[in-house]
């Protein structure tokens, strides 16, 4: 047994502290390629840049941002899109693992679209299933990420506490959600102008009480934890949800809106990046090196921007050619095929599959066949000022 | 023939289709699947064949809301990996 190790619930170390422990799950770092670059894929850009432009208005108006933000819809926004597919389709045995999902469901869609083009006021409803699916995507999304997180902590987070931190991410989306559907306000997609269902005013109030109530029951469990002694939830545990609680409920800044989606993206890709990495690290004969973490991030990047062109671009002129306007065809080809990431990320990323969970406890470290650059705690310090053996993974 | 009926006719052949090319490997893990696909599409050929009008009263709005909300909760629960 290593003297090192921790207890099983340790009073805190950091959340970047490496795994002294004898339990193999746990990866050798709670980051997968170090603290600032994971602080900021997984919130912490959007956090940065909603207070630099709510410090300069100016700037949070500036056209460059439009500008910017048309870059980043082809470098992450339909590449983020696209790594769904390419994580589902692209190899047998994912295709194999989830068949159903895998056929049916592009099926189903592709049905949605016929009947759109057949019947176009239908076009209306199906944009509408979209913009109600989206936000409850992210909510979804940044649970997830936050839950990812926690298992790389090593964090014991009970039954409770879980379900109180999916309530703030999941009734976040509901308010927000449900002030924009209360009036039957006539909104526009690229050709495609739909309504909202109009529900009755005094439900978002309601629900804005219950999302104080959220936030108060998240601030209760860490003053818990705080109280009794237990270790703290590291800060980038709390960054996902803390980043969706504020896309959902604050006023945005300036074009700070249409960024959004950005990071959104951006998260999705840096943890979808890692597990492809993982898995590609994982085959037979594969020699682990940075030379193979970069040809191999190189050649997915290529596919997934390759992949999201077809997408957002071929897809909606095929559309196009079929006789309905371009922007028509945009609008119902565009939420199809992101309805059609909606449903499949939702089933594919489930951390209780093993398949999904083990190559999320990697490390780019491990991917580049390089030991982290950890710091030794000062407990290994003074262990190794008094002689004793220490774990190699420090 | 209306529009609501042609469109659950399309829906049903499409689901007809993969459910032949399928049929020598289904397993009962399909079963839930395809269910959870016809309640997804009866959802949204209810929406959109539910008249303007009705569609326009507020309880109406608000059940359609929470049940979309409920259906994005239970398609997470379309598959497992076998």
């Amino acid at each position: 047994m290593n003297p090192l190790a921790p207890p099983p619930s340790p009073p805190g170390p950091a959340a970047g502290a490496p795994r002294t422990g004898n339990d193999p799950s746990l990866p050798r770092s709670a980051y997968f390629v170090g603290p600032v670059t994971d602080f900021l894929a997984v919130g912490g850009a959007a956090l940065m840049v909603f207070a630099l432009f709510l410090a300069l208005p100016r700037l949070a108006t500036a056209p460059a941002v439009g500008w910017l933000v048309a870059v980043g819809l082809w470098v992450c926004n339909y590449p983020h899109f696209a790594s769904t597919n390419y994580r589902l389709y692209s190899s047998r045995t994912s295709r194999r693992a989830y068949p159903a999902t895998a056929w049916l469901t592009p099926a189903l869609l592709l049905a949605a679209v016929v009947a759109c083009f057949l019947r176009p006021a239908t076009a209306a409803d199906l944009v509408l299933i979209y913009f109600l699916w989206s936000p409850y995507h992210y909510s979804a999304q940044a649970m997830g990420v936050a839950m990812v997180y926690s298992r790389r902590c090593g964090l014991d987070l009970t039954r409770a506490e879980r379900r109180v931190l999916a309530g703030l991410s999941q009734v976040s989306f509901v308010t927000a959600t449900a002030h924009i559907q209360a009036d039957r306000h006539t909104y526009h997609y690229f050709g495609v102008a739909y309504t909202g269902l109009g529900i009755p005013g005094l439900v978002p109030r309601l629900l804005d009480v219950v999302l104080w109530a959220s936030l108060l029951a998240v601030a209760a469990v860490i003053a818990r934890r705080a109280l009794t002694g237990r270790r703290m939830i590291p800060f980038i545990v709390l960054l996902p949800l803390i980043t969706q609680f504020l896309w959902s409920t604050a006023a945005t800044p300036g074009y700070y809106a249409v960024i959004i989606p950005f990071f959104h993206c951006l998260q999705y890709l840096f943890i979808a990046w890692n597990y492809q990495l993982a898995v590609a690290a994982a085959a037979p004969d594969r020699r682990r090196s940075t030379r193979f973490a970069v040809t191999e991030t190189a050649r997915w990047a290529a596919l997934n921007a390759a992949l999201g062109f077809a997408l957002f671009w071929c897809l909606p002129y095929a559309g196009h050619v079929l006789g309905r306007s371009l922007a028509f065809s945009t609008a119902v080809i565009l939420a199809a095929v992101q309805i059609h990431h909606f449903f499949v990320d939702g089933v594919i990323w489930k951390l209780r599959a093993p398949s999904t969970r083990q190559p999320l406890m990697s490390t780019l470290s491990d991917v580049a066949g390089r030991a982290p650059r950890a710091r030794p705690s000062g407990r290994a310090l003074a262990a190794l000022a008094a002689g004793a053996s220490v774990d190699p993974d420090l | 023939m209306t529009w609501p009926h042609l469109f659950l006719a399309l829906v049903g052949l499409i689901l007809a289709v993969t459910a032949y090319v399928c049929a020598f490997r289904l397993r009962p893990g399909w079963v839930s699947s395809a269910g959870l696909a016809l309640v997804l599409a009866g959802a949204f050929i209810t929406f959109t064949g539910t008249p303007t009008d009705i569609r326009a009263q507020p309880a109406v709005g608000l059940a359609f809301f929470v049940a979309w909300i409920a259906l994005f909760r239970l398609m997470g629960r379309f598959e497992r990996p076998r």
